[in-house]
């Protein structure tokens, strides 16, 4: 589970604010986030075009830098704002990722133990569920969703990385996990889900 | 386990991706560095600290060979204004052209009561309305003024600008029964130029605008002829 990047993050905002004079300085930013963005594109859009919406996002960060509140230490929450609004142009991939994803976790072909391969059915079970729930969001509801439980941002940082009060991230978050719960419980492989809630 | 920890738990299956993968999104930033008119690593020294700041390694063994270096750029005088800083700046645009506003509803008013036509009354003096005019149009130009020199980063201007406000905000409060007597339009365009100035001066102090005015104040303090790496 990934935290915050400690030392390196205080750090953003003098990294942008050395930008403005000596722009080569931005590289450091690029070096210390682009991964973790990348992955972040990578879950929402696949790999492909996240190689590309990476590059995107800093260069629009780049290219606003001078805009940058130097208050905020952090640049992260700016970051996956930005990167966000670019999955928002690219909602078209990233609905068709999680359809790829469910389709692919229907038919699993394991062979090998029985066992393993009654877990592996079962945490594919539990992928085409995910998808198949990630996929009737609405996108601001995913946003906020995904924001939180993959990246581990908080209420503020989601809030400033999507420019929305607090109270709608909040509003946001527990309609999408409402949804989430009802999406998972109501398929005929909610027993899956039930199970796997039981045996964690 | 929640559905909240199922997705971190899955989500944990895709794992960050490799160097490689991100050579090329990293070229394009470099290249958009390199276009850049700030831009002025122009030497192998500055090169060479950039590699070193961006992977904590030297140059030689960094896996980044030094790009290829652009012929030398004038160096920028300040950072670029940072957005309260801007926001300031068209509030006081809006100033100005509230205030413009104000002295237009404000002429017919201005000298000697002599009689009065649809409503207005009549000023007989071209001198006081000459005077007046000239002191709405000096006013108009300090806003702009102040405008320019507070997006220049010139920390003077923000000090004036805030003294002005306070000076403003207390002939307001004096004049108020005057503004009242003389028409709505007058108390609207006076209320607004007043906000105007509150909306700049609240602008012009919040951390961001400290940090470019501290800025610009050190840019200008170095020698003109190169600034120094990390």
């Amino acid at each position: 589970m990934r935290r915050r990047q400690g030392s390196a993050a205080t750090g953003d905002a003098a990294v942008i604010e050395s930008s403005w004079r000596e722009p080569e300085r931005f590289a450091v930013l690029f070096d210390r986030h682009a991964p973790h963005i990348h992955r972040y594109l990578a879950r929402r859009a696949g790999r492909e075009v996240a190689d590309d919406l990476v590059a995107e996002t800093f260069l629009v960060a780049f290219a606003k830098r001078d805009r940058y509140d130097l208050g905020r230490a952090d640049a992260r929450p700016w970051l996956y704002g930005i990167a966000t609004n670019l999955v928002g142009q690219h909602r078209r991939d990233e609905v068709r990722q999680y359809r790829i994803r469910q389709a692919a976790a229907a038919d699993p072909e394991v062979p090998g133990h029985a066992e393993r391969v009654a877990a592996d059915v079962t945490a594919q079970a539990t992928r085409a569920l995910l998808a198949e729930a990630l996929a009737t969001l609405s996108a601001g509801d995913r946003d906020v969703l995904l924001l939180i439980a993959w990246e581990q941002l908080t209420y503020e940082e989601v809030s400033r990385a999507l420019a929305i009060p607090v109270g709608t991230v909040r509003s946001r978050l527990h309609r999408a996990r409402t949804k989430v719960r009802e999406v998972l419980a109501g398929t005929d492989a909610g027993a899956t889900y039930e199970e796997l809630m039981t045996n964690e | 386990m929640n559905e909240m920890e199922l997705l971190r738990k899955l989500a944990q299956e895709t794992p960050l991706p490799a160097p490689a993968e991100l050579e090329e999104a990293r070229a394009r930033l470099l290249a958009a560095i390199a276009a850049d008119p700030a831009t002025s690593a122009t030497s192998a020294t500055s090169a060479r600290s950039v590699a070193e700041a961006t992977t904590g390694q030297p140059d030689s063994s960094s896996g980044h060979p030094a790009e290829p270096l652009r012929p030398p750029a004038p160096v920028p005088l300040r950072p670029p204004a940072p957005a309260p800083v801007l926001a300031a700046a068209r509030f006081m645009y809006g100033g100005a052209i509230s205030s413009a506003a104000l002295l237009i509803v404000a002429l017919p008013f201005a000298g000697d009561v002599k009689g009065s036509v649809l409503g207005y009354r009549l000023t007989p003096s071209p001198l006081t309305i000459t005077l007046v005019t000239l002191a709405g149009l000096a006013l108009i130009g300090l806003w702009l003024w102040l405008a320019r020199a507070t997006s220049q980063g010139r920390n003077w201007a923000r000090i004036l600008s805030t003294v002005l406000f306070g000076l403003a905000t207390l002939e307001l409060l004096s004049s108020l029964e005057a503004i009242g007597k003389n028409g709505v339009a007058q108390a609207f365009f006076a209320g607004l130029t007043w906000l105007s100035g509150l909306g700049a001066v609240w602008m012009l102090w919040r951390p961001a605008s400290s940090a470019f005015f501290e800025s610009a104040k050190q840019m200008r303090s170095r020698p003109p002829s190169r600034i120094s790496g990390p």
